[in-house]
């Protein structure tokens, strides 16, 4: 299979996802990039025990470890990076970083993988019914996508999110964060599902008429059988390539807006916020910018490479 | 030129379907506009008479319907009893707010955010073909590997990092840069360029590692296409066969993506302007959600969709030029 | 009383400083004063040439007299508009002088009517005669407030007002009964709906400034006021520049507190806030000759404040804002449970979460300490707040075990601006940590203030955060507006934002409005405030804020102004 001829070993069958992840298991980068975003998942997961550890919550004001004269900046170096306040403490509140940091990662990741299987669920079932049924279902479907895709993503966000929260509270959900948060996943699903449909309905046109599911549909299957027996199955391939790229794409979404105040409500953590909130210190506590920026920087650097390399494993005629 | 006229009707009627969704979405927001702009000593009276002049007590179809008339034809906005404002062709509202019409405000702000695209645009092109140019060529080599990580580095990382990240470095650590903000080239040749030039490097950076990936990407699968092995076969100096075929090939759809970028930039480059206090089309924008402005969302909002849709027919028509095996109906 | 304002404004409208002394007129007191005659008063080493630069953020929202209520713009705009009474500020002294009137308004009837006489010989940019017929005018178009919106609404809150007045444009054909000029031109007389003793403030508003029907260009009027200050505007391209240069028919003589130094007064306007902050600590082009007219640009305070390079070109003082937490007195009905919240917020952790001392200073009450006639220093939860400003926490405590089914569960609203959300969180912590369970209630900015006044609706907030700028440096321009529930409507708490409405302090307050002199009445007021807090735990007062503004290195003359609270440009000059 591969171009660069690497020595062959003996001849036997092999399925192609058997393939793929064996070629995964040789890559690398897949390894490290795996690893990378293990320790954020383990560690946006261990909060609770951090917490525990630190004897303190992501919360909690520490009015004592601020200098009241100097504009409630961190007392110490670097912040106040201490024994016991790991990465320093926020100007002024005085809540531990390093807290805030786990627990923003919990938020980030949380948000991103919602958006993510809410985007992939309905892109997928648009992308499926678009490319099988064709004719009007697919031109309908087709225009809309094309319509989402003429929004301004980002402001568009911005300015919906307290219309879809006012709808969301007045049908009884609780204010705050309980109907803010479902309100970024539904806003970021909104202008994630185009992209996943997009690929998916071109996939479905080129499997549409092979032979295996004209066979199938010879022998007089159901089209939900033919869509969902024979055509699915044979996606999930590029749809783990999505998947994977998407991930890091909706965590940066929901830094940005959070970024710009149409986030996760505070007091709760999150990485957008910290940085936001970082803006005007960053010239005298650097750190607190750096904290969250190079946070947010590794995870999505692991889910890139990571998603490179399931692309590369699945892609038979990618060559590395 | 059927095609383009196909095309022109359909960005019309795209357009057309969004401003109907923002235009109706926004209209039905929590937040009483009348009221908010009502402000000190409201009595029930003044808040009908602004009601009036805000048209809110029409029906939503009737406030529509005026306001794509506008667009077309302009209109004419009540203020108070007896003062009139003219709002000319093409008028996108009137904000109570600001005493200001949108398209004057957007025209305030567009030469900002202008500014940003084009100077980042260029800068992100350039170095994101060159990189994956050499990358693609030099595949294996450390510059490649080199360019890669750059690539994948850029990728992953935030605006709103690394422009404060720069800022640190360049204005406050080693004052080489002034504090980036927006003066008119006009006004201030050197001011403006000195003060864009943190804008449109973070810009660039981050954009032109995904411009690098998408050509290195392009070139090496077309370089494995067979007709490339054949004009290779046929003697065609490697050069020769790189320039006029690889890269002609693998631009293509760089195109597609930068003319969507760009689209999408030129409707207000919010983070950016954010991070960077540029007041252009951005932070309009995000003023106007902050203060609840309707009719200023709801023009800023059509006016970014609008550059989207065109920049989408322009790369299709910029495709059929480049792709001869596109051929359109 | 109808002390109705624009809450939306608060944050930007007039305030005081630090070492401010204010000057109570006293109502009957008519004696000419020498230092009330021109010229004003000698700034040291003030020579008079060069161009004074003003950088601000935005535009002024409005310069047309009768339509601005922005602290800022009300101190600027006295280089061009001058009222019947105005403000002075010499030497960190504030007193209110007359403007164009000539005395401090006299009054027979324990301030139910005014007489004020007026200046002779003032002329306007053109040469012409400044005639009280102009400045009945000038109060008259202020009624059309449908065409001149903005602008404060006390000569509609306070005069006597005919039937169906609306102002001249809409009603040309009916007269303001309630000013009248007297034959020969040189006094005025107003009639107001009831007492007011405090009414020579209210006439430093810009509807107290004469307007020469000749040159009304109704909203446009905006763009060029017709000048009766040493200034006049040459050029105003709105949204970029205006220019001033001088007028040449302003006389100093007549005028007791403007000066004329710079040749030219140039204000521009769209800097961002960072860039316009990075250019004063620079002190680099035009920031080197100018100053900002906006609040909040100094946010480093880190960098700045403290370090002895800016020392001469920095400025901290007292703003006009005292910043509290209002208790809503319907929903909170119990007052142990009000106490145990007012012992329970800790001032410490919300003024760090507001930039810690460079911020603000503790306060026990919402009335400055400069304004000496109405202010005390009492205990709240029991310490002087200054000296202890930590939660009370066992005192919390013991207020809520004592309570049985104490409420529990709060609503904290706050709005989403600034550093607001952080010492929203800042409370919040210090009422969990004691046994209460607060949800957050993030409002946005705009609409803030209306919101939190609804009475009645569902989710009503059980402690506001809010804020309040005085519109006169005495209690009677807070305490009023802040506490007296007897204008209180079933749907809207207007500024009242606690719904405090006790029938033993309605009696309080129907004393103070009958107090004829101005010292009693302040004193009562101190009465009433002290009360509300102490004994009906109302409010918790947080801290008086700190005003922070930087100015050039060539620019000497600049000062914190008493009467507006802001840094002004009033005495500027350019060092050669």
């Amino acid at each position: 299979m591969s171009s660069t001829g690497t020595s062959v070993p003996a001849i036997e069958g092999r399925s192609p996802s058997r393939l793929a992840w064996e070629k995964l298991r040789r890559d690398k980068t897949a390894w490290v990039s795996m690893t990378i975003v293990l320790v954020f998942i383990v560690m946006a997961l261990a909060s609770p025990i951090f917490q525990w550890i630190i004897k303190t919550t992501p919360d909690a004001f520490h009015p004592n470890t601020l200098n009241d004269a100097r504009g409630a900046l961190p007392l110490g170096k670097l912040g106040g990076v201490s024994g016991h306040h790991w990465f320093g403490v926020e100007p002024r509140t005085g809540r531990d970083i390093f807290l805030r940091f786990v627990y923003g990662a919990r938020t980030s990741l949380l948000i991103a993988l919602a958006a993510t299987t809410v985007a992939t669920v309905v892109g997928v079932l648009i992308g499926l019914i678009s490319g099988f049924f064709g004719g009007r279902i697919d031109q309908f479907l087709s225009r809309t996508l094309e319509i989402v895709l003429a929004f301004p993503s980002i402001l568009f966000a911005l300015a919906i999110t307290p219309v879809l929260e006012g709808v969301l509270e007045n049908s009884g959900v609780p204010k705050g964060n309980a109907s803010r948060i479902p309100v970024m996943i539904i806003v970021m699903a909104t202008f994630g599902w185009p992209y996943i449909a997009r690929i998916v309905r071109g996939q479905v046109i080129s499997l549409r008429e092979r032979e295996f599911v004209e066979a199938a549909r010879a022998l007089g299957a159901t089209r939900t059988h033919l869509v969902f027996k024979q055509i699915l199955p044979n996606l999930w391939a590029p749809i783990l390539v999505t998947v994977a790229l998407n991930i890091p794409t909706f965590i940066t979404t929901e830094a940005a807006l959070t970024f710009l105040g149409a986030g996760v409500i505070e007091p709760a953590s999150d990485w957008g916020a910290m940085l936001l909130h970082s803006v005007p210190f960053y010239s005298v506590d650097p750190l607190y910018t750096f904290i969250p920026g190079i946070g947010l920087f590794l995870l999505v650097l692991g889910f890139n490479l990571f998603g490179d390399s399931v692309r590369d494993a699945l892609d038979p005629k990618s060559a590395r | 030129m059927r095609y383009l006229i196909r095309r022109l009707v359909g960005g019309g009627v795209v357009l057309t379907i969004v401003s109907a969704v923002v235009f109706g979405v926004f209209y039905i927001l929590p937040a009483d506009p009348a009221r908010l702009a009502c402000g000190k000593s409201c009595t029930p009276e003044l808040m009908a008479r602004i009601r009036h002049t805000l048209e809110i007590d029409q029906p939503l179809a009737t406030q529509y319907g005026r306001f794509v008339k506008g667009i077309f034809v302009g209109r004419t906005y009540l203020k108070g009893t007896t003062a009139q404002i003219q709002c000319a062709t093409p008028c996108l509202g009137y904000s109570y707010q600001t005493d200001a019409t949108v398209t004057s405000l957007i025209k305030d702000r567009l030469p900002a955010t202008l500014s940003i695209a084009a100077g980042a645009s260029i800068l992100w092109l350039f170095v994101g073909l060159l990189t994956g140019i050499i990358s693609a060529l030099r595949r294996g080599t450390w510059i490649d590997k080199l360019a890669q990580g750059f690539a994948l580095g850029g990728a992953s990382l935030q605006i709103y990092f690394v422009g404060l990240v720069l800022q640190f470095i360049f204005v406050d650590k080693l004052n080489l840069l002034p504090s980036p903000g927006y003066v008119s080239p006009f006004d201030d040749f050197g001011g403006w360029f000195m003060q864009m030039i943190l804008p449109w490097t973070t810009l660039a950076f981050l954009l032109s590692a995904i411009y690098a990936r998408l050509t290195r990407a392009g070139m090496l699968e077309v370089m494995s296409e067979d007709y490339i092995r054949t004009a290779r076969a046929k003697g065609l100096t490697k050069s020769r066969v790189n320039v006029k075929h690889v890269l002609r090939a693998a631009i293509t759809p760089i195109v597609t993506v930068f003319g969507l970028d760009l689209g999408q930039l030129l409707g207000g480059a919010v983070i950016t302007e954010y991070v960077f206090n540029i007041p252009g089309l951005g932070r309009l924008a995000t003023d106007a959600v902050s203060n609840v402005d309707l009719p200023v969302i709801v023009g800023t909002v059509m006016f970014a969709a609008f550059f989207i849709v065109v920049a989408n027919i322009v790369v299709d028509l910029l495709y059929s030029v480049l792709d001869p095996k596109v051929r359109l109906q | 009383m109808n002390i109705h304002r624009k809450a939306g404004l608060i944050g930007s409208v007039a305030a005081l400083a630090a070492t401010a002394f204010y000057a109570v007129p006293t109502a009957t007191a008519a004696t000419a004063n020498p230092s009330w005659v021109g010229p004003a008063p000698v700034i040291k080493g003030a020579v008079t040439g060069g161009t004074l630069n003003i950088l601000n953020q935005g535009d002024f929202e409005h310069i047309d007299p009768a339509r601005n209520y922005v602290g800022g713009t009300l101190d600027f705009y006295r280089f061009f508009i001058r009222t019947l009474t105005q403000y002075r500020t010499i030497n960190g002294k504030t007193e209110l002088v007359p403007d164009i009137a000539a005395d401090l308004g006299t009054t027979k009837d324990q301030g139910k009517t005014w007489v004020f006489k007026l200046r002779p010989n003032l002329k306007y940019e053109d040469g012409t005669a400044i005639t009280c017929a102009d400045l009945k005018y000038g109060i008259e178009r202020s009624y059309n407030d449908d065409i001149l919106d903005g602008g404060t609404t006390y000569a509609h809150d306070l005069l006597a007002n005919p039937t169906d007045y609306k102002g001249p444009y809409t009603t040309p054909t009916k007269n303001l009964s309630s000013v009248t000029c007297s034959p020969k031109g040189d006094s005025v007389k107003f009639d107001l709906q009831q007492a007011t003793p405090y009414f020579p403030f209210v006439t430093t508003f810009g509807a107290f400034s004469p307007v020469p029907v000749a040159h009304d260009t109704k909203q446009n009027y905006d763009l060029h006021p017709w000048s009766s200050g040493p200034y006049k505007i040459a050029s105003y391209d709105r949204g970029k520049q205006m220019t001033l240069v001088r007028n040449k028919f302003w006389d100093p003589n007549t005028d007791p507190l403007r000066h004329n130094f710079p040749d030219t007064i140039k204000v521009k306007f769209g800097f961002e806030q960072n860039a316009l902050e990075q250019q004063f600590v620079s002190d680099s082009g035009a920031a080197q000759t100018g100053m900002t007219l906006d609040t909040e640009v100094v946010t480093n305070l880190a960098t700045v404040s403290g370090n002895d390079k800016y020392k001469s070109r920095f400025f901290a003082f007292n703003s006009p804002y005292a910043r509290y937490l209002a208790i809503n007195m319907d929903t909170v009905k119990d007052l142990n449970v009000r106490k145990a919240i007012q012992c329970a917020v800790d001032l410490k952790t919300v003024l760090l979460a507001a930039g810690g001392s460079a911020a603000g200073r503790y306060a026990n009450s919402l009335i400055p300490s400069n304004i000496s006639l109405a202010y005390r220093n009492f205990p709240v939860c029991g310490r002087d707040v200054k000296m202890n400003p930590e939660s009370q926490i066992a005192a919390a405590k013991a207020l809520l075990a004592a309570t049985p089914n104490a409420k529990k569960d709060l609503i904290l609203a706050y709005r989403d601006k600034g550093v607001e959300p952080a010492r929203a969180e800042a409370a919040q912590q210090a009422l969990q940590a004691v046994g209460f369970t607060v949800t957050m209630q993030k409002l946005p900015r705009a609409g803030y203030y209306t919101a939190i006044g609804k009475r009645g609706v569902s989710g009503e907030p059980d402690v506001i955060q809010t804020s309040w700028g005085f519109d006169w440096p005495a209690a009677s321009g807070i305490v009023y507006a802040l506490l007296d529930g007897r204008t209180m409507l079933a749907t809207d708490s207007h500024s009242n934002y606690s719904r405090s409405n006790v029938p033993a302090i309605q009696t309080l307050f129907e004393k103070a409005d009958a107090t004829i002199a101005t010292a009693p009445q302040e004193k009562l007021l101190g009465d009433i405030e002290q009360k509300l807090i102490q004994d009906y735990a109302a409010v918790v007062p947080l801290y008086i804020e700190t005003s922070n503004f930087m100015a050039g290195s060539k620019l000497g003359g600049v000062q914190p102004d008493g009467g507006y609270g802001t840094i002004s440009p009033l005495y500027a000059w350019l060092k050669k």
